[in-house]
């Protein structure tokens, strides 16, 4: 029973989010290589993929990298305009600013690292190592989309910014680059992948959901509040079951009366464009105004 | 004694045969050449209506390396002398009968003259140009000399008038370019001269990838100069111009093969190179935005605005070093936090993982 439990479902990423964590990652991948190819033609695993492509290797570096760039700033878009105009959006912007509770996470961690206390900090849906990653992607995609498209249309801004200006984009386009990546091999992916509770690797951003034992280590305040919403909803029917008892309403009537509220949901989903298969709401979603207020 | 007297005879004889004779056996030949040509003013008229001089100075056969050869060893079509002289169609010597590898008479060996098979001039010539030059149109003929005979300055100078004969007008652009001033006015010996950037034996068209001018490989051919410390640092020059080409834009598409991109020579001009401070560079304030507009239509004098072969590194830079710096900290310490905080993170998860 309780294993039964601990792999229950807790949506994590829905189908659109999950589609647009994949153009992210792939297009990601894609400009670091494409790259860094560019900065470092003597490299060996430049050379490598030159002779793979063979004589127009550097023409199709140039347009894959101008491909990825130009979905990364499409996916940057849609995300803009996904988390002001739905209404789970909305919901992921508030939970992802940052707050006060973040810093005396933070401090609370290294006191925990450190053997100051026991207790590792309690993380709710996202931790400030979760907000700082998505807010450098957010600021990377502002300062790399600029001085790309700078770099992009070159004989358009170099009569505009002149030649000092073209470096400092060229410098800035550089080492952004290389910080970015950097922290994504660093942070990211030690969270999602070596990170020894998750490894081999984090499945949500395919799977979509957590399992109840994942959420028991990484978002342990977000299933607590989940849980509380849940035990809410429970005793409402509960109240309800029995109010409905009282009356000697039939059984047939009761299952009628319970269903009723379930293809409501999923229409909800749809419109959102979630997952159907998650049955798993999240209590945010349910509740939205209790976390804004805080 | 008399035994003895036989002995010293037979000796001289041998002495005489083996020894002496063949120095005078090749002077007797030259002589019974020199019997016409050492004339001075010998000569002939060709079949253009050209004065053709034949006239060969004796000494200067006998200072030539080739002193102990003979007439008929290099010209060796002629094979008979009469009183009305010898046949007109001389053909042009072939240095190669006796310059070659393992040669029985001691002549130096070189690989040069394979190399030459491939030079632009030999292409040329199979093709059946017959004004390209062959060995003795730069090293001379009856008046060759050794290398070690002149001074690098000398040799220099002289290899540019030996290309100048046929390419006047680049002699002439070389002439008052910054390498030609050093090398003419100041006598620098340090100057490129035609054979630095082209080669030698082994010249080939500019458009020949395997050119050491061509498009893409220009860039260290110019650095076989500009990149040296030695070099640079004796002129007062930079010697990171190659090595800040290479990471810029231009440098980059040059790298990975990329033809239509500037090299050295697209901003600096090829033989008429001048300082920057001269008004006819083509890198002086007033024409570099022309020169930009050879490739970039639009090129307005914000092209000119900034450094162009600039090093991050240096602070000279100006804002791309400040830009640099900043963000090789903001990096360092970022990825320093960052690391930090993931190993403290391991290590206790990794214990919390061996205890349950």
């Amino acid at each position: 029973m309780s294993s039964k439990k601990q792999q229950e479902k807790y949506l994590r990423m829905t189908l659109n989010e999950r589609i647009q964590h994949f153009f992210l990652l792939t297009s990601f991948i894609t400009l670091v290589i494409t790259g860094f190819a560019l900065k470092f033609p003597e490299a060996l695993w430049v050379r490598g993929l030159f002779n793979l492509f063979g004589e127009n290797a550097f023409e199709l570096r140039g347009d894959v990298h101008r491909i990825a760039a130009v979905i990364m700033v499409a996916v940057s878009f849609y995300h803009i305009f996904y988390v002001i105009l739905s209404q789970r959006g909305r919901k992921f912007i508030i939970d992802m600013w940052f707050r006060k509770q973040d810093l005396t996470d933070l401090n609370n961690a290294f006191r925990y690292y450190i053997g100051k206390t026991k207790v590792r900090p309690k993380f709710g849906r996202f931790s400030y190592i979760e907000k700082a990653e998505y807010w450098a992607v957010a600021w990377g995609t502002i300062v790399m989309g600029a001085t790309g498209g700078v770099l992009w249309f070159e004989n358009t801004f170099l009569p505009v910014i002149s030649n000092s200006g073209m470096d400092i984009a060229t410098a800035i386009h550089y080492y952004e680059a290389i910080l970015a990546s950097l922290a994504i091999f660093v942070w990211h992916f030690y969270f999602v992948i070596y990170n020894p509770d998750v490894y081999p690797m984090n499945k949500a951003w395919f799977k979509g959901y957590l399992t109840r034992e994942e959420m028991e280590h990484e978002h342990p305040l977000e299933l607590e509040e989940i849980e509380k919403e849940q035990a809410k909803e429970t005793k409402k029917e509960n109240i309800r079951k029995e109010d409905t008892g009282k009356k000697d309403i039939k059984k047939k009537d009761i299952k009628k009366e319970e269903k009723k509220p379930a293809p409501e949901e999923i229409k909800i989903e749809k419109d959102k464009k979630e997952d159907k298969g998650n049955n798993n709401i999240p209590a945010e979603e349910i509740n939205p105004k209790k976390d804004a207020g805080k | 004694m008399r035994k003895s007297f036989i002995n010293i005879a037979i000796l001289m004889v041998f002495v005489i045969v083996f020894g002496i004779s063949p120095v005078l056996y090749s002077q007797i030949q030259n002589q019974k050449c020199l019997i016409c040509h050492g004339k001075p003013g010998f000569s002939t008229k060709t079949e253009d209506g050209h004065l053709k001089f034949l006239y060969v100075s004796d000494s200067t056969l006998n200072t030539s390396p080739h002193s102990t050869v003979n007439c008929y060893d290099c010209h060796s079509d002629i094979v008979e002398i009469t009183a009305l002289g010898h046949k007109k169609d001389v053909k042009k010597v072939q240095c190669t009968r006796c310059h070659f590898e393992n040669n029985p008479v001691g002549a130096p060996e070189t690989e040069k003259y394979t190399e030459f098979q491939e030079s632009v001039h030999q292409q040329e010539r199979l093709k059946g140009n017959l004004n390209t030059p062959i060995c003795q149109t730069c090293h001379g003929s009856h008046d060759i000399k050794k290398r070690s005979s002149l001074s690098e300055l000398e040799m220099k100078k002289k290899i540019t008038q030996m290309c100048g004969q046929c390419h006047l007008d680049i002699y002439s652009a070389y002439s008052h370019s910054i390498h030609g001033t050093a090398l003419f006015e100041q006598n620098n010996s340090d100057a490129p001269v035609c054979t630095n950037c082209h080669g030698e034996h082994t010249i080939r068209k500019k458009d020949d990838p395997k050119s050491s001018v061509y498009k893409t490989a220009l860039y260290n051919t110019c650095g076989d100069c500009h990149a040296s410390e030695v070099i640079t640092e004796r002129y007062g020059i930079s010697s990171d111009k190659i090595e800040t080409y290479e990471e810029s834009y231009h440098g980059i598409a040059v790298q990975f093969g990329e033809k239509t991109v500037a090299n050295c020579a697209s901003c600096h001009g090829i033989h008429d190179i001048r300082p920057q401070s001269d008004p006819r560079s083509t890198i002086h304030a007033n024409n570099i935005v022309k020169t930009c507009g050879n490739c970039h239509q639009d090129a307005n004098v914000n092209y000119t605005k900034g450094l162009i072969h600039i090093n991050p590194h240096s602070e000279e830079s100006g804002p791309i070093y400040y830009i640099s710096s900043i963000f090789k900290w903001l990096t360092i310490i970022t990825l320093t936090m960052l690391a930090i905080h993931v190993i403290l993170d391991l290590i206790k998860r990794l214990k919390h993982k061996t205890i349950h």
